[in-house]
């Protein structure tokens, strides 16, 4: 539906985009995934076409669209700030995006559209009266309303608090898929990226790091900095001593600890990449020192070393008084350093 | 990354190259290019550019005298405006009391009235026998009258003043109130007492925009002409004064005149480029947080209320004054019969058989006025809109020098050039009201440019961006989201451009022709044929007719703000 | 934008005016707003049924001439006629090549204009009224602080009290200037020096100067011999009085001429006859506060009584102020900057 290939785009000495490239299929939610100023907000208005490349070509449904205006491409864009115009209702928010199409029936469309995000009867009220929830669900519905092609949305529930999000994020996911949109989501959250998209792309300095579905990148980064972003990460520094199909074996402070291969070398320098939640707490080989815990709720983070190494763990209760805790990882893999 | 918002919108398109040749256009046959009539004759010896009658003029003793004694009183005039107004600022900004809004709207007033109201006020009050005079001869049984301030350079700075004052208020005012609170509330929690607090945290930051009002008074200071002659005297002439002798006085030098013209125009270029780069806003209130915290006026403790009084009480005689003196005089001066207090004078101007002008009547005059104010005004806001795109996409000092460059132009030289002007195609095409229009409309638009660019300025730029993504084209989304948002924001400055349109007396003088008669001209007139009575009452109406455009003004600025935010 | 549109339609009708032919005269305001117009209109238009009379009058004398030169120099201008011209300003018209001749065989009531009130030589200016400034002081001053000679306007218990005008953009301001040099010749720049500090203001025009003097401001004021005749006229009371200092008083002859691009001449010659002719003549005094020209014509009673003729009139030829006009002034600019 929304392929972006070979994109680059500059302001002033800064590359905020370089050489980005990513297709979205038909039906498919991908989120744009980077921490802030990598440039992800950038390829979604170049996308949408308020911005214009300085190298590279937009295509939707295969055509090239890099020259088309904004309302030429029927896409839907959902801001940050919701965008909602202060000046009308919201049933003329919504109705918006109608006046410029014909022999479409507003009222009905309208009204379809706040039942569909929840809001049946709010046509008259005024942006200003609404609560930032419901605004963002009139800025979603007014997006919609134009039935476009593919629906891009810019960090949408980043103004809201947790819950709020959480709830409105299972919403949208469910809103998603019953319309069988086509959705680019923009976010630096990786919590909700994993939680809402078929696929994840994270981007840094404005180059693509990596795309996958959401369980291949949490457990197979293949980069560090893909690793650490998606969830808390321990990355040993180490070598790759021998290799055996997709698996290896990596040396890391005079032991050896087998890893998946993935795109490692024999010889090659890694980073031996595990999460907390893969070692398993109690017995095994390998002896870890706890030095401080935090208490999360549903959870135990605990800080520990293991010789000379930082070693992030999670339990289910307070290990502090451990002084020596035995472990033993599983699941591991080698990233290239 | 933030998007440049005037680059996010229509980048190539050929409308907004359209909308943005427009302005140009319009400025260039009417600004621009009498402008440079008027140059050409300043630089050109028989045929030949040269500079040597610039040279000339100004090693001409004459001449120097003329340049330093405007800078003189400019300089005077600006710190004098700073001194009365920047406390009045700062009283609108601290202090909540009953008719806070009101005042703050009438500061607008003094600014807009023509010339020859604030003269006639003057003499009134300020006179050998007027008010002040009179009331203090009486309070103290003085023979002589102890205020002469008339006729000498502090009549011509302190009516500059009056003027002037009430423009560095608002602007203090407007700074005070966009800073961010938070900044004093630091400072105090780290020690500062609020003595020091204030001055080094709250005064750097009105730093900017004192300077650039600073630079604005001085500038219009500068170009002043009608209050210097009126209450100055032949003894105290400004260049503009001598522009207007050579140009229309008995030693009659066009050349001369456009050279000393060019000369002025040069130095207030260079202070409207200081006043911009100073960014001041014109506008009523500039978008901030939380509004500085205020205080209560009327309390019982404090005695620093007091301290107030001493302020107070002299700006309202310089400030009220004057304006008191006239509306006085339109009921106190004796009808024909001797009868007083009486409303004579407001029948003879509103009765239509009224007829002392061949062809004219202090009604038509003010038909006249209101119709040039109307006609102005829409003229001046469709430019100033454009004016204001145009400056959005292309941010360049220089160029918003230039397009505001009518600012640095007094009404005597734009009265002279358009006079010129419109003798030729293709101005000539047009009646001679359209003249008075025309100069009106270029006098006022950039004050609408001021008021309009920081209202467009705040307005989320991802409204439109919004509107395009939905399928607006960018005339379409100009047109159903931003104009309705500035909406209000266009009707108060709207509102601003009328006042000024109705106060503004120089230019018409230059260019009036049959049957072409506003309400300043008719008070001058009224004056010169001894009818006090009906000048006092005529400039009233013109006073009030003033204030409520200003009162609009302000409203419907203040309305903007509170339902657009959302 | 309905406001837009009716403001145009309306302008559009203004500007396109009437159908009817304009025979335009630029004037002075106060020859509109007191002179004799309405009525020159109305035998005007009388005999000419068809033709719109149009006065252009916002500004003084001198201030009209110069915008009628200004107009000429840029090539063009409404004007048919120009009434209003001083002896004074003579010369600068007639360098500008402002008026044509006028042809005396088409000006019947031109016999009766006495041959020492002609000041053009050219042939081109004709004389309409004539009149005489002088001082004027008002019940404020002491009778026995009036000056009755130039000396006496020296004296320092007048500081601050004499209004002057401007005679760079007064009619009366240029004549008193021109008053001095004739009395005192060479030594004239002198008497200025000594003058400055007696004075209150010197105003752009004699409008402004007679406000202030109305007003209170100061008790003596430049202004015209007739002024006494008008307050008694007008007020009923003989407020002021008329001080020809030494006797003198300077001579002001104001004039009319057909302007160079006008085609309209028969219209013209007309015009410059109904104003020389007795029934507008007589109207002078009391309209424009001026003697007439017209030799037959004689001066209403009480006019005659409180105007004052000063017994030895001062007037400097309009060629001789041609020569030293710019010399004076320039000099009489540095004594006014001066220490």
């Amino acid at each position: 539906m929304l392929e972006v290939r070979r994109l680059t785009k500059r302001f002033g000495a800064v590359t905020a985009v370089a050489d980005f490239s990513l297709a979205v299929a038909d039906g498919e939610t991908v989120a744009l995934l980077g921490p802030s100023g990598c440039g992800k907000t950038t390829v979604l208005r170049i996308a949408a076409g308020l911005e214009r490349p300085d190298a590279g070509q937009v295509l939707l449904a295969g055509r090239d669209a890099t020259d088309w205006p904004p309302e030429r491409r029927g896409v839907g864009l959902v801001f940050q700030s919701y965008a909602l115009f202060p000046h009308l209702s919201v049933g003329a928010n919504v109705a918006y995006g109608l006046r410029f199409r014909r022999g479409v029936d507003r009222v009905a469309r309208v009204e379809e559209l706040l039942a569909l995000v929840g809001l049946s009867g709010y046509e008259r009220r005024k942006p200003h009266q609404l609560s930032a929830g419901q605004q963002q669900r009139v800025a979603l519905a007014r997006a919609l309303a134009p039935e476009p092609g593919i629906l891009l949305l810019d960090e949408p529930l980043s103004a809201l608090d947790a819950a709020l999000r959480k709830d409105l994020r299972a919403e949208l996911r469910a809103l998603l898929r019953k319309l069988g949109m086509t959705a680019l989501y923009v976010t630096h959250d990786q919590e909700e990226a994993l939680a809402l998209a078929d696929r994840v792309a994270v981007m840094r300095e404005g180059k693509l790091d990596q795309v996958a579905p959401p369980a291949e990148l949490y457990a197979r980064p293949r980069t560090p900095f893909v690793a650490a972003f998606l969830g808390r990460a321990n990355l040993w520094p180490g070598r790759v001593v021998s290799v055996d199909g997709d698996r290896a074996l990596v040396e890391v402070a005079g032991e050896r600890f087998p890893a998946a291969r993935g795109e490692a070398g024999e010889g090659g320098e890694v980073f031996l990449f595990f999460r907390p939640e893969w070692v398993h707490l109690g017995e095994g080989p390998f002896v870890a020192e706890v030095e401080g815990a935090e208490y999360l709720g549903d959870r135990w983070e605990l800080r520990a070393r293991f010789r000379d190494l930082p070693l992030v763990l999670v339990a289910s209760r307070d290990l502090r008084s451990n002084r020596e805790l035995p472990f033993a990882l599983s699941n591991a893999q080698a990233i290239p350093r | 990354m933030a998007a440049d918002p005037g680059r996010a919108v229509g980048f190539r398109t050929g409308a907004g190259w359209a909308l943005a040749l427009l302005p140009l256009l319009f400025l260039g046959v009417t600004f621009f290019w009498p402008l440079g009539d008027v140059l050409r004759l300043g630089f050109q010896v028989e045929g030949r550019w040269s500079g040597e009658r610039i040279l000339a003029a100004l090693s001409d003793p004459y001449v120097q005298r003329l340049i330093l004694f405007t800078l003189e009183q400019a300089a005077l005039s600006a710190l004098l405006s700073l001194a009365l107004g920047f406390p009045l600022g700062w009283f609108l900004t601290r202090y909540r009391f009953p008719g806070r809004g009101l005042l703050r709207a009438f500061t607008i007033v003094p600014f807009v009235l023509p010339s020859i109201t604030v003269a006639l006020g003057f003499i009134l009050f300020f006179g050998r026998s007027g008010h002040l005079n009179r009331f203090l001869m009486s309070l103290f049984g003085l023979g002589e009258p102890p205020i002469r301030v008339l006729y000498t350079l502090w009549a011509v700075v302190l009516a500059h003043a009056f003027y002037n004052a009430p423009v560095v208020a608002r602007f203090v005012n407007a700074a005070w109130e966009g800073a961010d609170p938070d900044l004093v509330e630091a400072a105090r929690t780290l020690g500062a007492r609020p003595a020091h607090a204030f001055a080094t945290v709250t005064l750097p930051l009105l730093l900017p925009s004192l300077l650039s009002s600073l630079a604005l008074v001085f500038m219009l200071c500068t170009l002043s002409f009608s209050i210097p002659l009126a209450l100055g005297g032949a003894r105290y002439a400004t260049i503009e004064v001598g522009v207007y002798l050579y140009a229309r006085g008995v030693l009659m030098d066009l050349p001369r005149a456009a050279a000393l013209a060019t000369i002025t125009l040069g130095l207030s270029l260079v202070l409207t480029y200081l006043h911009l780069w100073g960014g001041g806003a014109f506008s009523t209130r500039q978008d901030g947080g939380r509004p500085a915290p205020t205080v209560p006026l009327f309390s019982r403790d404090r005695p620093v209320r007091a301290l107030w009084l001493l302020y107070l009480l002299p700006a309202a005689v310089v400030f009220l004054g004057p304006i008191g003196a006239v509306i006085a005089d339109s009921f106190l001066h004796p009808a024909p019969g001797g009868v007083s207090p009486t409303l004579y004078w407001y029948r003879m101007i509103a009765s239509p058989d009224w007829n002392p002008f061949i062809e004219s009547s202090p009604r038509g005059a003010v038909r006249m006025s209101l119709l040039v104010g109307f006609g102005a005004t829409g003229l001046a806001l469709v430019l100033g809109i454009s004016v204001s795109a145009v400056l959005r996409r292309v941010r360049s000092r220089i160029l918003e020098t230039l397009l505001m460059a009518p600012l640095a132009v007094s009404s005597v030289v734009l009265g002279l050039a358009l006079l010129l002007a419109f003798r030729r195609p293709p101005l000539s095409a047009l009646g001679g009201g359209w003249a008075i229009v025309l100069a009106h409309t270029l006098i006022v638009y950039p004050f609408v440019v001021r008021a309009i660019r920081p209202l467009w300025d705040s307005l989320d730029p991802t409204l439109t961006e919004a509107a395009r993504t939905l399928g607006a084209g960018p005339f379409a989304a100009f047109r159903t989201v931003t104009l309705p948002l500035l909406g209000t924001g266009v009707l108060a400055a709207g509102a601003f451009a009328f006042a000024l349109s109705l106060g503004e007396m120089t230019a018409v003088a230059m260019l009036s022709g049959p049957g072409v008669m506003t309400m300043p001209m008719a008070i001058y007139h009224f004056l010169g044929s001894r009818d006090f009575g009906a000048a006092s009452a005529m400039a009233t109406v013109l006073m009030v007719t003033t204030a409520l455009a200003a009162w609009a003004w302000d409203r419907a600025g203040s309305r903007w703000l509170g339902g657009s935010r959302a | 934008m309905k406001k837009l549109v009716g403001f145009i339609v309306a302008l559009a009708v203004v500007s396109t005016a009437v159908g009817a032919e304009q025979f335009v005269v630029y004037t002075y305001r106060s020859f509109v707003r007191y002179g004799p117009a309405a009525a020159i209109e109305e035998v005007f238009e009388a005999a000419h049924p068809g033709v719109d009379l149009v006065w252009v009058a916002p500004g003084g004398g001198a201030e009209m001439l110069s915008r009628l030169l200004a107009e000429l120099a840029v090539g063009e201008t409404d004007a048919d006629l120009f009434l209003g011209v001083s002896a004074m300003d003579l010369p600068r018209a007639l360098a500008a090549e402002a008026f044509q001749p006028y042809d005396p065989a088409l000006i019947p009531n031109l016999a009766h204009i006495p041959e020492d009130l002609h000041f053009d030589s050219t042939g081109r200016v004709l004389p309409f009224d004539h009149g005489y400034v002088a001082f004027v002081a008002s019940d404020a001053l002491p009778a026995d602080l009036l000056p009755r000679t130039f000396a006496d306007l020296l004296r320092p218990e007048l500081r601050g009290k004499i209004i002057l005008q401007d005679p760079r953009t007064s009619t009366t301001g240029l004549a008193f200037l021109l008053w001095t040099v004739a009395h005192f010749g060479d030594d004239w720049p002198a008497f200025w020096k000594a003058l400055l500090p007696n004075t209150l203001t010197i105003t752009k025009g004699w409008s402004e100067a007679f406000a202030m003097f109305e007003a209170g401001e100061a008790p003596i004021v430049l202004s015209y011999s007739t002024d006494a005749a008008y307050s008694y006229l007008t007020g009923g009371a003989a407020a002021y009085h008329v001080l020809t200092p030494d006797g003198e008083g300077y001579r002001l002859i104001e004039g009319m001429g057909i302007v160079r691009t006008s085609a309209k001449l028969d219209l013209a010659h007309s015009f410059l006859d109904i104003v020389l002719s007795p029934e507008i003549q007589e109207l002078i005094p009391m309209s424009q506060w001026m003697f007439p020209v017209h030799d037959e014509v004689a001066l209403p009673p009480d006019f005659a009584r409180y105007a004052v003729l000063p017994p030895h009139p001062v007037f400097i030829p309009p060629t001789d102020v041609a020569d030293h006009l710019e010399e004076w002034i320039t000099t009489w600019q540095q004594i006014l900057g001066g220490p």
